[in-house]
């Protein structure tokens, strides 16, 4: 059997091997610091805003048996106490709870659609478009449980 | 290039250089896939999840409207009215419009080009107990290859006397159709 000279050296190419590893190893352990940090993968994604939005929903609907429609917004209502109210403003989708204390679910909206089914009172349909066109839109709807939690 | 021709490998150390590199990138290859980041849904399916959590919620909303309510089965249907689709609207995703009874290409454009890749059907089916289960399938075709989303739910059937609330068991999954 004939054996051909190759262009490296073994030793070249156990260096070039040493530096594959080394810098997969670096990778790998970039990859772990990310993981470990998770609001540092991508903070800028839609899908993690818009699912604050549907967590925050989901548990005021949760209590709430009654809802208002505001220009711009909803107020949701536990026994004609205030619950919570969402509201967009300046591109914002404010919550605010009942002792007025608020947060910003998502920036960077272009409109957000709060309205009542019109047949079913105790559906809450919402539609969130946002600035970036090239973004989901959210559309989904909530029944207001009143407390009901079956 | 000073290497060449000086030290050259034959083709066993190159096979064993090989060898030794697979060897060595084995438990890098390990950690790397432990360290990647738990996998995200896509746009695609956390939209169609929401469409599912509509029908859904709109079946419970109708329930609390009329306690005997239980969901009928459908067929498969469009989410949007396109201009020359013949099948009808699915009736979940009536008088959600501003505009009109159905999302047309009228209304706001990025909803009706978000949507109008999905259909929805409702499967139900009566089960031991006096349950009645409803299972909303949204579908939609990712790289050629169908998709589903679905929720399911628990319903109690009427006529029951007083246990109307049902009870619920909600899960999601996303498979391709042709597993079924």
């Amino acid at each position: 059997m004939i054996f051909k000279k190759g262009e490296l050296s073994f030793e070249a190419i156990l260096g070039l091997a040493f530096l594959a590893v080394f810098i997969a190893t670096l990778i790998s352990v970039y990859q772990f610091y990310l993981t470990q940090n998770p609001e540092r993968i991508d903070t800028s994604d839609v899908v993690t805003s818009y699912s604050l939005v549907l967590e925050n929903l989901k548990n005021d609907v949760k209590f709430a048996d009654s809802m208002k429609i505001i220009t711009d917004g909803a107020e949701l209502y536990e026994n004609q106490k205030l619950l919570s109210a969402y509201r967009h403003i300046n591109g914002n989708l404010y919550r605010t709870n009942a002792e007025g204390k608020g947060c910003i679910l998502m920036n960077r909206l272009e409109k957000a659609t709060f309205k009542a089914h019109p047949a079913l009172g105790k559906l809450l349909m919402v539609t969130l478009l946002p600035e970036d066109k090239m973004q989901i839109p959210f559309f989904t709807s909530f029944a207001l449980r009143g407390g009901n939690l079956d | 290039m000073k290497l060449k021709g000086r030290n050259g490998t034959n083709l066993l150390e190159l096979l064993l250089a090989l060898s030794i590199l697979s060897g060595a990138l084995y438990p890098i290859v390990y950690i790397f896939r432990m360290a990647q980041p738990v996998k995200k849904k896509t746009q695609t399916e956390f939209l169609a999840t929401l469409l599912t959590h509509h029908i859904i919620e709109t079946i419970v909303a109708s329930k609390i409207a009329n306690p005997d309510y239980l969901p009928p089965m459908t067929e498969t249907q469009p989410v949007v009215q396109s201009n020359n689709a013949v099948a009808n609207v699915s009736d979940y995703f009536r008088h959600i419009s501003d505009q009109g009874e159905t999302i047309t290409e009228s209304d706001t454009s990025q909803l009706y080009w978000s949507l109008k890749q999905f259909s929805c059907r409702v499967d139900t089916y009566y089960l031991e107990g006096f349950l009645y289960k409803a299972i909303v399938y949204i579908t939609y075709e990712k790289d050629g290859r169908p998709m589903k989303v679905f929720l399911e739910r628990l319903l109690s059937q009427p006529l029951l006397g007083e246990s109307d609330s049902g009870s619920e068991s909600e899960t999601a999954a996303e498979e391709e159709s042709q597993k079924q």
